[in-house]
């Protein structure tokens, strides 16, 4: 493999709010190759947004705090744990030097990243400018061909966000994350507000460009056809964690987290007919008031005694698949997920 | 009587700045007791005016909307509140659809208590508390807010008002479409299990073909205002004939890897619905397009089975 160009190290992040503190990351760890693209999985507050934010130095002030870990690009650390205030200031204004040009991010919806009374071509250009010495000409040229090469004609260079379609404003958004050539790009649910048939132009272009430009691609989002479709590994999180690890091959064809398993069987298939889907009940732990012990622990199907014990660590269940499970840990003394399922069904 | 809605050329047009919008044109199919339609399509093609001209929630501009024998499209107020404990709805967002002031109770007791159905209040709470353990909310919910639940619970919330009447007909629209997969599935098993236990009928208005194809009967795909391929589920997935419907079907992304499967990438976007001409709406977006699909629109003829497409080539394309 070539070098890491993007680099979470134990990561954990909280937030702080008069009702207490949430738990939002806990201990995340995951790296990116050149031109690698990765898949990060969960539902709804498992904290996947969170971790974009804390790469791209955005959490929400005050009450968002890196409590420890490294967020490194290329090698280089951008987390500031301190409380330091002049070393904070120090590290937003680095931030800012390298938010757009090594690290830049695409929002889920597009209408609200776009600067409604501003022209998209300035958009696009201003990010140039501001990270580049190119004089305002050169930077509505690259504008421009930035344009063009998402597929939008540059005579709708003076247009306002207002007068494109969802799927066009979305291509904008990618022309203007492109714009200096990042070498990490993070895409928030890129497509879960578009039409299927215009998601299906967004990602194609999203691929040719990543390949074109060797971008590295950190891909957020819930849908596990996307992640088939556009990544080469994929983590999924729950609750904060990290509960599964792999290469697509390892979580399309051998999932072995509970959780993991049981969202591949809630999705409704086109291939197969099933009378029922199968669904799991309950929530996910809410952030404020997580168990010291597993997490999914409440929903799971293959639970036993020693999952109540113990708050399990990624264990490395095959070369490169690492699984958050008490079954995967070596001499852990609990039985083997189907005899766990088994042994909670003769329970009920 | 089989059939408990027969929708028969319905029109909504909107006039706005630019000339007239062609929300829903011409649309007809029927439904059948406790069976459900799924209507497709992408954002724009109307089909959530379509379902709500079939509930009167819009007026429709013209054709028949005949629900139990009875065409609901020229009857006064009186006889349409009347009918509407019959036929009720249930919205995409749940969040938008509550009252934020009214509480869990408040909101499942406010079509009770605009009908007049319960003479006193205990008779009522207890009604509230039995459509509460039918979707599946803990009691112990009764007294909350919208604000307090999850969007799982809300929508259950959606679903038990909308039950609260004893509706013969419920018309979904993207219930579960803000739903992560796994409340998804849940709330999908719940409709399911109330239409076996109530013969309810359900049209089902989704963007999701893979949601469509687990609860449909018959599926209905529209493209700018039009039905352009419509039959039973089974065969519309075994046997595609439109090419839009073909598009759709292989932009989906399948979470599997060993599926590869031919992708056809439309070029383009939706064309406009305001005064659209004499034309096959697909066709600036279609690659089988030739010089008839500009100059004349298609009609929805029966290829056979009962298996009904708007396209002037289809039988070319599909080899029939």
């Amino acid at each position: 493999m070539s070098e890491k160009v993007l680099e979470v190290k134990n990561l954990i992040v909280h937030y702080e709010t008069q009702d207490g503190v949430a738990e939002a990351v806990n201990d995340v760890s995951f790296s990116i190759s050149a031109g690698e693209t990765l898949g990060l999985v969960g539902e709804t507050g498992a904290g996947k947004t969170t971790i974009a934010l804390t790469i791209m130095g955005l959490l929400p002030k005050p009450a968002g705090c890196v409590i420890s870990g490294e967020v490194l690009i290329d090698g280089r650390n951008i987390t500031e744990t301190s409380r330091n205030r002049a070393k904070q200031r120090k590290n937003d204004r680095m931030m800012r030097r390298l938010r757009g040009n090594d690290v830049s991010m695409i929002f889920q919806d597009p209408m609200s990243a776009l600067n409604p009374v501003m022209r998209v071509g300035d958009q696009i250009s201003e990010v140039i400018r501001l990270h580049s010495s190119a004089s305002r000409a050169v930077a509505t040229q690259k504008a421009m061909e930035m344009m063009e090469l998402v597929g939008i004609p540059g005579v709708r260079f003076k247009d306002y966000p207002h007068e494109f379609s969802g799927g066009m404003k979305q291509r904008i958004v990618i022309a203007m994350a492109l714009a200096c050539n990042p070498r990490v790009l993070i895409a928030d649910e890129p497509t879960t507000a578009l039409d299927v048939t215009i998601q299906a132009q967004v990602l194609e272009l999203m691929n040719d460009l990543k390949r074109q430009f060797n971008t590295s691609l950190l891909m957020i989002t819930h849908d596990l056809g996307v992640v088939a479709e556009m990544c080469d590994k994929c983590a999924v999180i729950y609750a904060g964690q990290m509960v599964e690890h792999g290469t697509v091959e390892h979580i399309f064809n051998n999932a072995q987290h509970p959780y993991t398993q049981a969202l591949f069987s809630a999705l409704p298939s086109l291939d197969k007919d099933v009378d029922r889907l199968k669904s799991i009940s309950g929530l996910m732990s809410d952030p404020m008031d997580l168990p010291p012990y597993c997490t999914f622990y409440e929903r799971c199907d293959a639970r036993c005694h020693r999952c109540m014990e113990l708050d399990p660590p990624l264990t490395e269940s095959e070369p490169g698949h690492f699984v958050k499970c008490v079954h995967f840990m070596k001499d852990n003394g609990a039985p083997s997920p189907k005899e766990g399922a088994a042994a909670a069904e003769a329970s009920l | 009587m089989n059939e408990i809605l027969q929708v028969k050329n319905l029109k909504k047009y909107f006039n706005v700045s630019g000339g007239t919008l062609h929300a829903v044109d011409d649309v007809s199919f029927t439904m059948k007791y406790g069976e459900t339609l799924g209507i497709v399509g992408e954002s724009g093609c109307g089909k959530s005016t379509l379902g709500k001209a079939i509930l009167r929630l819009v007026q429709p501009t013209s054709g028949e909307v005949i629900f139990e024998g009875r065409d609901i499209t020229r009857i006064g107020n009186k006889e349409l509140t009347a009918l509407r404990p019959k036929m009720q709805m249930i919205f995409q967002d749940p969040m938008s659809s509550l009252n934020p002031r009214m509480s869990v109770s408040q909101q499942i007791a406010e079509p009770l208590m605009i009908y007049n159905v319960y003479r006193n209040k205990a008779d009522m709470d207890k009604r509230v508390l039995e459509l509460m353990d039918t979707v599946g909310l803990a009691r112990r919910y009764v007294d909350t807010y919208p604000h307090e639940l999850d969007g799982g619970r809300r929508q259950r919330i959606g679903v038990a008002r909308a039950l609260a009447l004893n509706p013969k007909l419920i018309v979904c629209d993207e219930p579960v479409s803000a739903l992560d997969v796994l409340i998804q599935a849940q709330i999908l098993n719940l409709l399911q299990d109330l239409q076996k236990e109530h013969g309810l009928a359900y049209m089902f208005i989704t963007h999701n073909l893979s949601v469509v194809k687990h609860i449909s009967n018959d599926i209905c795909v529209m493209y700018l205002g039009q039905v352009i391929e419509q039959c039973n589920t089974k065969e519309l997935f075994r046997n595609t004939l439109h090419p839009y419907t073909k598009a759709l079907l292989s932009a989906i992304p399948v979470p599997s890897l060993n599926k590869t499967r031919e992708r056809i990438i439309l070029k383009g976007e939706l064309a406009s619905p305001i005064d659209p001409k004499d034309a096959c709406r697909f066709a600036p977006r279609c690659i089988y397009a030739k010089e008839k699909c500009h100059n004349c629109a298609p009609e929805l003829v029966d290829v056979g089975g009962n298996h009904k497409t708007a396209c002037h080539y289809v039988k070319e394309i599909n080899g029939l």
